[in-house]
C-alpha cells in the first residue's frame, strides 16, 4: 500500500513536471506578452521602454530558459507574483482551490447519489414504467450542455421564481455557512446533473450484468433474500466497472466546474484561471492550470484506492492497479 | 401415485420458454423419483433439459422460464406449488445445489468463509463470526488443508480443486436432505476431476444425502450413480439401474451414445487410428416442433410409426424404462 | 523411420513475463508455460499432445505455428528453422500448416459467409483467381460435409459440430502437411465428437496430411493417435508410441493420469485419484515438478529435474523419470 501511494506519487510529479513544461510552452506561444498589454495601457511608454522592461523581467531570454529559471524558483516554494492581481500567487490560488474543491465534492457526492440511486433502483425493476422514467431522464442530462443547463436554473429559480441568487458568492470568512451553502445550490445542481445521467445508465447497466453472473444464482441457490443477494453479492461487484466510468468522467467534472463557476461567478479555480488567461497573467495561469492538473491526478488515485477496496483481485502491492 | 419411501418425486414436469418463434419446450413431461441417499444421474447432451429440469424444481429457472405442468413432491409439498418464500426457506437448506463452473460460481469479492457459512446465516440466524469458524470446520471436511487461513481468501486464491471443494463445503453447510450436481466436474481436469467424485460419493455415504448428479458424461454418472436417466430433446427416454444400464441399453440413443463416445480402449491395441461408430446427424433443436420420437431423424431403427406418435415410457424390465417402439421388452 | 522428420521442435521454451507497471517492468514474475520440450513429427503420422490445464500443451501447439515466438530453442518444419523467419518467409511456410482451434464458432469470422470463410486462407496466400476459390470451397465443403446450399451462409446458423467441419475445411484450403489442432473436439457433445474425429481421420488418409493433436482427454487421443507425448508442468514427461504409453505407462504421472479417467459402465470407486494439483506455472517445484504429488518421490526427485530418456530396454517410449516402472 506505501509502495503504491510513493509510485503513484512519483508518477504524479512526473505528469506535473511534463505538465508544467506543456503549459509553459503554450503560455509562451500565446501572440503578445505582458510589456504588450502594458505598453497598449499606457501611453507614455515607448518602444525602447517596452524593451528595456523585457530585459528586466527576463522576457528577452530564450523560453527554455525562463521555464527552467521559473521551475528553478518553483522546487523552492516560489510561484511568483500574480501580475494582474498584485498578490502572492499561492496566497492568491489558495482560498480558490477551496472553494472549486467545495463545489466538485459536493456536485460528486449528489451525482453519486442520485445516479447510484437511480441505477440501482431501475436494475432491480427493469423495463418497469419508472426505469423508463429514469431511462429517459438520464438521456436528457447526459445531451444536456453544462453552460446551458446554468442558464436555465438561473432563469428559473433566480429570475422568474428569484429564490436563490444566481451569482455572487461573497468572498471571505465573514460570510454566515447559510449564506455560502444558498450559493451553492445552483452551481452544484448544475454539476451534478450533468454527471447524474451517465451514472444512472452505467449503473444499471452493471448491476443488470452482475445479477445475470453465476454467482448470484449460487446466492439464489442457498436461499438468500432478494435484498441480500443486491446489497452482499450484487451491489460491491457492480460498482467495480462503475468506479472506471466515474474515474474517466472526473476530468469532465472537473471542467464542467471551470465553466459553471464563470457561469455563476463562483470564486474558484474557474474564473481563477480564465481571468488569468484574459489578463496573460503568467504565473496565475500557470500555476493554476497546474492545481487543476493535481486535481485530476488525485481523482484518478482516489478511484485506483476505491478499486482496491471493492475487488480483492487488484491488489495495490503489486503496484497492478490502474486505470 | 406416492411411492413409499421417496424423497423426490418428479411428475410430469413441463419446463416452457416463451420465444419470439412459439412456446419452447425444454423440459416435456419428465418423471423420475429419488430414494434418501441414493444418486439418479441424470445424462445427455447440451440442451436436452436436463439442468433445466432441475433449476425448474428449485426455483431457480432464469426468466422467462416457467413451469407449466406437473408436480415435484419434496418431504410432503408440492414445489411447483409452493410459495416463493417457502422454496427459498428449502433451499440451501434441505436442497441443495452445486454448478459446472465453480470460478464463476463464487462471489469474487466475498472472502471464502463468509460464503461458505452463508447457509447457516440465512437459515439458521448463526452470527457471522460463528459461521465463519463453522466454514472452516466444512472446508477441513472438503479436504482443504490450512482452512483457518482459507476462510479470509478470496476465491481467485484458489486452485480450481479446491474452489469446487469450497463449493460443496458451501452447498452441505446445512446438511441438505438432497444436492443437485450439475456438471461439477466438466470444468476440472482428469485427476482432480476423480477427487472430487470420490469426495461427493464419501460426503453421500457420510450424510445419507441423496443426490441428482448432471453431467453429459456416461463414464463419470457410470461412476456414482445408482440410477441413470437419460434424456434426449426434454424427454427422458431410457431409465435404469447403472449395471443394467451398461449393460442392456435399450434404447438406440442409449446405445448409441456407450458405443460412439471416445473411451480408451475402443480401439484394439496395435490397431492404426480407425474411424469410430457414429451417430449422424445433428443434436436436436428444441425451437422445432416435432411430432413423434425425438430421436427418430437420427435413428437408424426409425420407422414409420416413431415419426407419427410418440413412445411412451415403458416397463422393458425390472426397473428398468425405455421409450422406444423398436425396443424388445 | 523414412528421412527427416516434418517437424521438429528442439529444447522449446516459451516464458510469459507477467506485466507489473506502466512505467517500468521491474524484475515481474515469470510464468514457465513451457520449459524445455523436444519432439519430432513424422510425415503422415498423428501426434497427440495429452496434458491436464497449464501444462504447456497449448503453448507448445503455437510456438510449432510460430503464434509464438519462443523464448528459446528451435523450431523446424520440413528441414527449416522457423524461428529464424521473419514475416515473408514465415507466411510462406505457414501455408503448409492448417490450424484448427477448440471453440469452432469465434474462430470463425461471424461477419463472412462459409464459403468466403474456407476460401481466407486461399486469399491470404494470393491464391487462384476469384473463381478458382469459390470452387475449391465447394469442393472442401463436399468433403467435409457442408451442403453446397449452406456456403452462403454465416457461422451463427450452424452447430458446433458443423462449424468444426468449417474449420477442418479452412484448414485444408492450402493443401497442408501438417495440420495443428488443439482441442478441437472438446467442445462438441458426445455424439458429434466420433463424426469430427472421423471426419479427421478420413482427411488424413486422403490427403496424407500428419497432425499435431492437443487434448486433454484421453480417450480421444486413444482413438486418434500413433504417438503420444504426456506434458506435466511444462515438460514433455512420457514420450512413445499410443500402444505402449497407454497400456505399458512407465512415468507415475502418466498411470495416475489414465487411472483418473472414468471408464464406461465402471461403478463406484473404478477411477483411482492421486492427491494434489498441477502446479503453478509461476511457482514450480525444484527438481521434478511432479514429486510433491508422486507416490515414488526420493530425494533424488526434490534435487534434480529428470531428463527424457529411454528407460532401459522397455522398447521405444521415452520418459522423464528418476524411477521409472
Amino acid at each position: 500500500m506505501t509502495r503504491f501511494a510513493v509510485t503513484r506519487a512519483i508518477e504524479g510529479l512526473i505528469v506535473l513536471l511534463l505538465m508544467s513544461f506543456v503549459v509553459y510552452g503554450l503560455i509562451g506561444l500565446m501572440p503578445g506578452d505582458p510589456i504588450d498589454l502594458m505598453i497598449a495601457s499606457n501611453p507614455k511608454l515607448t518602444t525602447a521602454d517596452g524593451q528595456r522592461l523585457r530585459a528586466l523581467y527576463g522576457l528577452d531570454r530564450p523560453i527554455l530558459e525562463r521555464y527552467l529559471n521559473w521551475l528553478t524558483a518553483a522546487v523552492q516554494g516560489d510561484f511568483g507574483y500574480s501580475r494582474a492581481f498584485a498578490r502572492p500567487v499561492l496566497e492568491l490560488v489558495g482560498p480558490r482551490l477551496v472553494n472549486t474543491l467545495v463545489l466538485l465534492i459536493t456536485a460528486l457526492a449528489v451525482a453519486l447519489i442520485v445516479g447510484l440511486g437511480a441505477g440501482l433502483y431501475a436494475a432491480l425493476h427493469p423495463r418497469s414504467w419508472i426505469d423508463d422514467l429514469i431511462g429517459y431522464l438520464s438521456f436528457i442530462s447526459i445531451s444536456t450542455p453544462t453552460f446551458w443547463l446554468a442558464l436555465l436554473l438561473i432563469m428559473l429559480f433566480a429570475v422568474v421564481l428569484g429564490v436563490l441568487p444566481a451569482s455572487g458568492m461573497p468572498v471571505g470568512a465573514d460570510t454566515g455557512l447559510a449564506e455560502r451553502l444558498r450559493h451553492l445550490i445552483l452551481p452544484v445542481a448544475t454539476l451534478s446533473l450533468a454527471s447524474a445521467g451517465g451514472y444512472t445508465r452505467y449503473m444499471r447497466a452493471a448491476m443488470i450484468e452482475t445479477l445475470g453472473q453465476d454467482f448470484i444464482r449460487t446466492a439464489r441457490s442457498k436461499g438468500a433474500s432478494e435484498m441480500r443477494i443486491v446489497l452482499r453479492h450484487g451491489l460491491r461487484n457492480a460498482l467495480i466497472p462503475v468506479i472506471t466510468v466515474i474515474a474517466l468522467d472526473f476530468g469532465a467534472l472537473f471542467s464542467g466546474a471551470l465553466i459553471t463557476e464563470t457561469m455563476f461567478a463562483y470564486p474558484g479555480m474557474g474564473k481563477a484561471i480564465y481571468d488569468a488567461i484574459m489578463a496573460n497573467d503568467f504565473n496565475l495561469a500557470l500555476v493554476t492550470l497546474l492545481f487543476a492538473t493535481l486535481t485530476t491526478l488525485a481523482g484518478n488515485f482516489a478511484a485506483d484506492l476505491g478499486y482496491a477496496w471493492l475487488d480483492p483481485r487488484i491488489s495495490l502491492a503489486a503496484g497492478r492497479a490502474g486505470t | 401415485m406416492t411411492s413409499v419411501g421417496m424423497l423426490l418425486e418428479v411428475q410430469g414436469l413441463e419446463v416452457t420458454f416463451p420465444t419470439t418463434r412459439g412456446l419452447l419446450k425444454a423440459v416435456d413431461g419428465v418423471s423420475y423419483s429419488i430414494a434418501a441417499g441414493q444418486t439418479l444421474g441424470v445424462v445427455g447432451e447440451s440442451g436436452c433439459g436436463k439442468s433445466v429440469a432441475a433449476l425448474a424444481i428449485l426455483g431457480l429457472l432464469p426468466p422467462p422460464g416457467a413451469v407449466t405442468a406437473g408436480q415435484v413432491l419434496f418431504a410432503g409439498a408440492d414445489l411447483v406449488r409452493l410459495d416463493p418464500g417457502a422454496l427459498r426457506r428449502l433451499r440451501g437448506d434441505r436442497l441443495a445445489m452445486i454448478f459446472q463452473d465453480p470460478l464463476a460460481a463464487l462471489n469474487p469479492v466475498v472472502p471464502i468463509g463468509d460464503q461458505v457459512g452463508e447457509t447457516l446465516v440465512i437459515h439458521h440466524q448463526v452470527a457471522p463470526s460463528l459461521a465463519r469458524k463453522e466454514a472452516a470446520a466444512l472446508l477441513r471436511r472438503v479436504g482443504i488443508s490450512d482452512p483457518d487461513r482459507r476462510i479470509a481468501e478470496y476465491p481467485h486464491q484458489l486452485s480450481g480443486g479446491m474452489r469446487q471443494r469450497a463449493v460443496i463445503a458451501m452447498a452441505l453447510a446445512c446438511r441438505p436432505a438432497l444436492l443437485f450436481a450439475d456438471e461439477p466436474t466438466t470444468a476440472l481436469d482428469v485427476t482432480v476431476q476423480a477427487q472430487i467424485l470420490d469426495l461427493l460419493d464419501g460426503l453421500r455415504a457420510d450424510t445419507g444425502m441423496a443426490m441428482q448428479f448432471i453431467s453429459h458424461n456416461l463414464a463419470v454418472v457410470s461412476r456414482l450413480a445408482d440410477e441413470v436417466v437419460v434424456m434426449y430433446a426434454g424427454r427422458i427416454v431410457e431409465k435404469a439401474p447403472t449395471n443394467e444400464l451398461f449393460r442392456h441399453p435399450a434404447h438406440p440413443y442409449t446405445q448409441a451414445l456407450i458405443d460412439t463416445v471416445p473411451v480408451k480402449g475402443r480401439r484394439p491395441r496395435g490397431s492404426p487410428p480407425m474411424k469410430l461408430p457414429s451417430i449422424p446427424g445433428q443434436v436436436a433443436d428444441m425451437r422445432t416442433v416435432r411430432t413423434g420420437c425425438g430421436f427418430a431423424a437420427r435413428c437408424p431403427q426409425a420407422a414409420y410409426d416413431c415419426r407419427a406418435a410418440e413412445p411412451p415410457l415403458r416397463e422393458s424390465g425390472k426397473n428398468h424404462w425405455v421409450a422406444c417402439f423398436r425396443a424388445a421388452t | 523411420m523414412n528421412g527427416a522428420p516434418l517437424l521438429s521442435v528442439e529444447g522449446l521454451v516459451k516464458h510469459f513475463p507477467v506485466q507489473r507497471s506502466l512505467f517500468r517492468l521491474g524484475r515481474g514474475t515469470v510464468v514457465r508455460a513451457v520449459d524445455g520440450v523436444s519432439f519430432e513429427l513424422r510425415a503422415g503420422e498423428t501426434l497427440a499432445l495429452v496434458g491436464e490445464t497449464g501444462c504447456g500443451k497449448t503453448t507448445v501447439a503455437r510456438a510449432a505455428a510460430m503464434l509464438h515466438r519462443p523464448t528459446a530453442g528451435r523450431v523446424r518444419f520440413r528441414g527449416q528453422d522457423m524461428t529464424r523467419l521473419r514475416r515473408r518467409g514465415l507466411k510462406a511456410a505457414r501455408r503448409h500448416i492448417g490450424l484448427i482451434f477448440q471453440d469452432p464458432l469465434s474462430s470463425l469470422n461471424p461477419r463472412l459467409s462459409v464459403a468466403r470463410i474456407i476460401a481466407e486462407p486461399l486469399v491470404i496466400h494470393g491464391i487462384g483467381s476469384s473463381r478458382d476459390r469459390r470452387e475449391r470451397a465447394l469442393e472442401l465443403a463436399a468433403a467435409v460435409g457442408i451442403a453446397i446450399g449452406d456456403l452462403d451462409r454465416h457461422p451463427h446458423a450452424f452447430s458446433g459440430g458443423q462449424c468444426q467441419r468449417i474449420a477442418i475445411a479452412r484448414a485444408l484450403a492450402c493443401d497442408p502437411a501438417l495440420v495443428i489442432a488443439d482441442e478441437p473436439v472438446s467442445s462438441l457433445d458426445a455424439s458429434i465428437q466420433s463424426q469430427v474425429l472421423n471426419l479427421m481421420i478420413d482427411m488424413k488418409e486422403r490427403r496424407g496430411l500428419s497432425y499435431l493433436f492437443i487434448t486433454h482427454d484421453i480417450g480421444v487421443a486413444d482413438a486418434i493417435a500413433d504417438r503420444v507425448a504426456v506434458m506435466y508442468a511444462g515438460r514433455i514427461v512420457e514420450f512413445g508410441g499410443r500402444d505402449e504409453v497407454f497400456h505399458h505407462p512407465v512415468h507415475p504421472y502418466t498411470r495416475a493420469l489414465l487411472d483418473a479417467v472414468p471408464q464406461l459402465g465402471g461403478g463406484r470407486g473404478t477411477a483411482v485419484s492421486e492427491p494434489g494439483e498441477p502446479p503453478s506455472a509461476t511457482s514450480l517445484p525444484s527438481g521434478c515438478p511432479y514429486h510433491p504429488r508422486c507416490p515414488k518421490a526420493q530425494a533424488l526427485c526434490k534435487e534434480a529435474i529428470p531428463e527424457l530418456t529411454s528407460p532401459g530396454a522397455k522398447g521405444a517410449t521415452l520418459a522423464a523419470c528418476h524411477f521409472p516402472d
